[in-house]
């Protein structure tokens, strides 16, 4: 009689509006604004389970440092496990907020109601009340889904690492309990600001004005973000010193307040965690409270409006600067009609769609925290640039680079794109020139910038050397990445790096040695006398080959492919004139 | 059932609809036709409470529908000129939503689901997503929502676009039955034929203006022109059709 009451309640439940628009609404927050293919589908399970993987890999990183048999043989007698964990908590919970300020940022255009849904759901007899309540709750269950997916590895795996040899199940419950908090908060904490601070905007901003510096805002949010990860390491130096209170610029950092969280829960806090801790609720409840108060404004300013405001979107504005500039490219570099259709076409899709920048935008981030990090712990030289002031540029334009790249195989909207799906290049390898020319020709101003940076702190040889190896970088690591390109720039049906990502994160990650560490060090070592920049000649002449001799193997491959391997025709024609 | 008084609606101060006044009584069909730019978008996307009039009023039943737009949507159909519908989820799964949403019974919502899907030939494809449908199979499925609570107001707003030939037909014969069965319906559309063979009244907007408002077979007689194309060449036409495919052609010729 009960199971058949609560499955009656149940069915009642799925059948209110609530339900149904808080299920719709998170399903658009999950599968994109606007997915228009399975592969995205299928995209959301691979990202929950990436997800949980960077807690999951520090947490057995660290069994080496709480092994009770590793620490006798180090001859580490004394042990305080709280004391000794703080750091490694540190770095949890800026991972927690690292995750899911990035997991806010990458849902960022679907927090908001939007057209689709004014469409869909207005002409529908509900309430927008409701349909406001139930796309609040939809938002605290994503970012509920997303902490807990975070978190999860991390939640059960540290604190059985740190307990690994305490024998007391009340020891590992307080550092479960301390862990847990600490990241979980931090992890609702980064969610809610980042969508409290687009609710701020969107609330005070119209759409339009919202919409041109919506990139520009996430990207600053991505930078914060990356740099709150990129010192994580050296604070949780300071909080294994314990030199915490002599340090007052930490008491501003968010993941110190829910350190002092963590080390409250565990019954250990001293009075500076303590008050961090107090700080670190008072901070949540009003993040969450302004991301609340500004999604309201925002849904009562724009969600009833929505059908007024023009389908055109703020960036669409014909781009007729370069129109001289353009000509001289006609003549110098883009020879052929089709390398000067796709060129604007690739040029005007990367400055007015979304997907694209975004993608740019990431990878330029995280150039200018590595390069910002390098030189910051590397020093600056007064005489001459050190080794850390050469690869910082680099790091730079490695990203950005590899960032162009990337966006170039990610596809922009069918609608915007239809045309040149159709048009086929004459030759094999001329999309794969194509995009090294059009990337080339992003990045030159890049170079231009860095080099007049050069001249102006050093000398103008300094600049012209920074900027002639920039440029001889620049172009064999063009060259080396476009060597498998066989379609226009954002044309791809399907994004090829979607099947060995983690292998190309990784070639990634080791190629900044080859591009920006060691070619970094030979121009230091050339500070005493340029001629020794002549050893990169015989360096890049090697590497020139080898890409020669990939490009024509890859060729060859392509050949095959395209014309032998053929099937036989499904269709024959019957010849009635005969 | 459905009275338009003086309906205007400006986008900062540029009237894209001005004085637009009509009524559509149960049984009848207005057909309502005009060029691109004429207003009836805009004028739909008032009938349905997506926008507030800058002055005027919709009257259903003798209420302002703002008044009660819960209530007002709760008798309305409306298939929007763009299918623009949610990707991930399956037909099924859509139409589930719209019914539960307009507070349908399950057992019945389920049976209404089931049986028009089978008579639009969608019962095959019903749990495909979205995304996979084509643009004539996602126009049926707005249709299908549109028609499952057996609203008394349909408004319909180029519901041609991408049907095929059949699914044509049998909406044109559809239309026609729900005006016998005493439905109000609001049609807009390009297609003059359609218009001319299965609405019982006309509006014809020009510049965001009425040019003509009448019953359809008096329209051309009062006009003293032949046909319905006539009449609405000579209404709403700026330009000459001969002579600019003669244009046309010269400059692809070229």
């Amino acid at each position: 009689m009960k199971n058949r009451e609560v499955a009656q309640h149940s069915r009642n439940f799925k059948d209110s509006p609530l339900y149904q628009l808080a299920k719709l609404k998170l399903g658009r927050m999950l599968y994109g604004a606007n997915a228009e293919s399975d592969e995205i589908e299928a995209g959301i399970g691979v990202a929950l389970s990436l997800l949980t993987l960077p807690g999951a890999f520090l947490s057995l990183l660290l069994f080496n440092k709480y092994g009770s048999l590793l620490r006798l043989l180090r001859g580490q007698v004394r042990f305080d496990p709280y004391a000794s964990s703080l750091p490694d908590e540190y770095l949890f919970i800026v991972l927690a907020m690292l995750v899911s300020g990035g997991v806010a940022l990458w849902k960022w255009d679907t927090l908001f109601l939007d057209r689709r849904d004014t469409v869909n759901l207005v002409p529908l007899p509900v309430d927008t009340r409701q349909i406001f309540v139930a796309s609040l709750l939809a938002i605290s269950l994503l970012a509920l889904i997303f902490c807990i997916d975070v978190n999860a590895a991390s939640a059960v795996l540290f604190p059985l690492v740190v307990s690994a040899s305490q024998e007391s199940f009340l020891f590992f419950g307080k550092i479960a309990a301390g862990h847990v908090l600490g990241i979980l908060a931090g992890s609702l904490f980064s969610f809610a600001a980042v969508f409290a601070i687009a609710g701020v905007f969107l609330a005070m901003l119209p759409t339009r004005a919202f919409q041109a510096i919506s990139l520009f805002l996430r990207s600053l949010i991505a930078v914060v973000l990356l740099l709150l990860f990129a010192s994580a390491f050296r604070v949780s130096q300071y909080i294994a010193q314990g030199a915490v209170p002599r340090h007052v610029g930490l008491r501003y950092l968010p993941s110190m307040w829910f350190l002092g969280m963590c080390q409250w829960a565990r019954g250990a806090a001293g009075a500076t965690l303590r008050h961090f801790a107090f700080v670190g609720l008072i901070a949540l409840l009003i993040t969450i409270a302004i991301g609340a108060l500004a999604y309201a404004l925002a849904y009562s300013r724009h969600f009833s409006r929505m059908a007024e405001v023009s389908a055109e979107r703020a960036g669409s504005k014909v781009w007729r600067a370069g129109a001289i500039g353009s000509r001289i490219l006609d003549v110098t570099v883009l020879r052929t009609p089709f390398e000067r259709a796709a060129f604007r076409f690739a040029l005007r899709t990367l400055l007015r769609s979304d997907r694209p920048r975004m993608a740019v935008a990431v990878f330029l981030a995280i150039g200018f925290v590595a390069a910002s990090q390098l030189v910051m712990w590397n020093g600056i030289g007064a005489e001459g640039p050190t080794t850390a002031q050469y690869a910082a540029p680099l790091v730079i334009l490695y990203c950005c680079i590899l960032g162009l790249r990337y966006a170039f195989e990610a596809p922009v909207e069918l609608n915007a794109n239809w045309i040149f799906r159709f048009l086929i290049a004459p030759t094999l390898d001329e999309c794969a020139v194509l995009a090294g020319k059009t990337i080339f020709l992003f990045v030159l101003p890049v170079i231009v910038a860095i080099a007049g940076v050069f001249v102006l702190r050093w000398s103008l040889v300094a600049g012209l050397l920074e900027g002639m190896v920039l440029i001889v970088l620049s172009a064999t690591l063009i060259a080396g990445l476009v060597l498998t390109f066989r379609k226009l720039p954002f044309t791809c049906a399907k994004a090829g790096f979607q099947h060995n990502a983690l292998v190309r994160i990784l070639l990634h990650v080791l190629g900044v040695a080859g591009f920006a560490i060691v070619p970094a060090g030979i121009q230091h070592w050339a500070n005493a006398s340029a001629v020794r920049l002549l050893v990169l000649v015989p360096m890049m002449g090697v590497v020139w080959w080898g890409i020669c001799v990939r490009r024509a193997e890859q060729l060859d491959i392509d050949r095959q492919i395209v014309f032998w391997d053929r099937g036989q025709d499904e269709l024959e024609l019957l010849n009635l004139n005969a | 059932m459905l009275e338009v008084r003086r309906l205007t609606k400006r986008y900062s101060s540029l009237p894209a609809v001005q004085d637009v006044s009509f009524s559509i009584a149960p049984g009848q069909i207005l057909g309502c036709l005009g060029p691109n730019g004429a207003g009836k978008s805009t004028t739909v996307k008032m009938l349905i409470g997506l926008l507030q009039p800058s002055s005027g009023q919709v009257l259903f039943n003798g209420a302002d529908i703002h008044s009660d737009l819960v209530g007002y949507r709760k008798q309305l159909g409306y298939v929007p000129e763009e299918p623009n519908l949610y990707p991930y989820l399956s037909g099924r799964e859509y139409l589930e939503m719209v019914g539960t949403l307009r507070g349908m019974e399950r057992r019945q919502r389920e049976r209404k689901i089931a049986d028009l899907l089978r008579l639009f030939s969608l019962h095959s494809h019903r749990d495909g997503s979205i995304a996979s449908y084509s643009k004539g199979m996602r126009q049926r499925i707005l249709l299908i929502a549109a028609l499952l609570d057996n609203p008394a107001l349909l408004i319909f707003d180029e519901p041609l676009s991408g049907l095929d030939v059949v699914t044509a037909l049998v909406f044109k014969n559809l239309l026609r039955r729900l005006g016998e069965c005493g439905k109000a319906v609001f049609y807009c559309s390009h297609v003059l034929e359609v218009v001319e063979k299965v609405c019982s009244h006309l509006l014809i907007l020009r510049a965001g203006q009425v040019v003509a408002y009448a019953a359809a077979d008096e329209l051309p007689k009062v006009r003293k022109e032949a046909s319905l194309e006539e009449t609405f060449s000579q209404l709403v036409s700026e330009v000459d059709a001969q002579q600019v495919s003669d244009e046309i052609i010269q400059v692809v010729a070229a």
